[in-house]
């Protein structure tokens, strides 16, 4: 997949719940349970088909739309800068 | 930004979203108004500072200030900048930037800090230097936040308010516009760390603050509900400070240590002290001067101030006193 979380983007879970904060924008983002348990295997540096099978695995559904969900994720994690 | 979100989970649910670390209170400028007692006690290691940073980033912490004394005096601030930067905190340092070369300012910016805060006292080399004890800090610090700027550091420029500078409110603030700065105001003048007023000698006369504070042009009325939840600030709840000795603080402003990171966790200390727990359980019925003055809905008291100012966190403060009745005053007309 070979993206990782963006240069001086911070992120804590809190809660359970993942709050992103982009320093230069001065936006703090966050996000739903799906995008929290996504974004801890991200920061845990896991693969995507790793996730991709965990993803799966946590909300019962096809590989196939764990797939899809997780790219258009990482799509939008992607325009938001806080992945690289 | 939902901040606030942050702000109101972080601060129920007891996490340290803010923290301030000082990292000395060594300094080479001498200002008039500094509220820091310098202690002879071992300031905290690289190892140390690095174990209090990885104990804040497990502690949901995401906003890091660290400050001083002069943060730059220490020989390890790059190195412990550089593991900040590792953990993933949004990094802001408070420096007087009088030492820091174009060099310097270029690794900051690689590093990833955020912000930089310092301060300026005025555009007058003259009152500046006369303020922080040393000729030519003002055209050095002047000189340094256009690289800091340059280097895509955000620059937030602090000046307190003393009798010899208030009147350069105006010009300093269009200054800050010009130059894309943030600029912070404080009319208060804290005592020193130990409660001792020797640093106080310049603060503004009524007359000065009275004028200071007809020029905001906000509202400062508090509802009964705010003052309720806002008798202690943040201190305590969603904000902590560490000492360069390792003593775990509500706040900067309020010198009680809770615990010492070189005996307890920060963890332990968070959840069990007793110091923390008594500042959490504080309600505005404890303020027996404050809870019937009829100035209370126009009053931002500072626990800390109150401590410092009249020995225990529940008396009144002589300061945010005088600024109560001053707005009370502007609000009757």
């Amino acid at each position: 997949m070979g993206c990782k979380i963006a240069k001086g983007v911070a992120a804590r879970e809190i809660k359970g719940k993942y709050y992103i904060v982009l320093p230069k924008e001065m936006k703090l983002i966050k996000l739903n349970n799906t995008g929290s348990f996504i974004f801890s295997l991200l920061n845990k540096k896991a693969g995507e088909k790793t996730i991709e099978k965990k993803l799966s695995a946590e909300y019962g559904i096809s590989k196939e739309k764990a797939g899809r969900d997780l790219a258009l994720f990482i799509q939008e994690l992607k325009k938001a800068k806080i992945l690289s | 930004m939902k901040e606030k979100e942050l702000a109101e989970l972080t601060e129920t649910a007891l996490i340290p979203a803010w923290s301030m670390v000082e990292l000395t209170h060594r300094c080479n400028l001498v200002c008039s108004h500094c509220y820091v007692v310098k202690d002879k006690k071992k300031e905290l290691s690289t190892k140390e500072v690095k174990k209090v940073l990885d104990q804040l980033a497990a502690a949901g912490n995401l906003f890091l200030a660290f400050t001083g004394g002069e943060i730059f005096l220490r020989k390890d601030i790059y190195e412990i900048l550089g593991y900040a930067a590792k953990k993933k905190f949004v990094l802001t340092i408070l420096t007087n930037a009088t030492l820091l070369d174009t060099a310097a300012v270029k690794k900051l910016g690689r590093l990833g800090v955020h912000e930089l805060s310092t301060s300026v006292y005025s555009l007058k080399p003259a009152v500046h230097d006369k303020i922080t004890g040393s000729k030519g800090s003002l055209l050095k610090v002047l000189k340094t936040l256009k690289e800091v700027k340059k280097a895509g550091i955000s620059v937030r420029i602090k000046c307190a308010l003393l009798a010899e500078n208030y009147s350069e409110k105006k010009a300093l603030t269009a200054f800050a516009k010009k130059n894309g700065y943030k600029v912070l105001f404080d009319p208060v003048i804290a005592p020193k760390n130990d409660g001792s007023t020797g640093n106080t000698g310049n603060k503004m006369g009524f007359g000065a603050l009275k004028k200071i504070i007809r020029q905001h042009s906000g509202d400062w009325f508090y509802s009964k509900k705010y003052l309720e939840r806002n008798v202690i600030c943040s201190a305590g709840k969603n904000f902590v400070a560490i000492s360069p000795y390792g003593d775990v603080l509500p706040c900067l402003q309020i010198p009680v240590a809770a615990g010492n990171i070189r005996k307890k966790s920060l963890k332990n200390i968070w959840e069990n002290s007793p110091v923390l727990k008594k500042i959490r359980e504080m309600k505005l019925k404890d303020l027996k001067e404050c809870a019937n003055c009829k100035n209370i809905c126009y009053c931002n008291r500072c626990p800390g101030l109150a401590l410092l100012e009249g020995g225990t966190l529940y008396t009144k403060s002589a300061s945010a006193c005088e600024i109560a009745s001053i707005r009370a005053g502007c609000s009757h007309g």
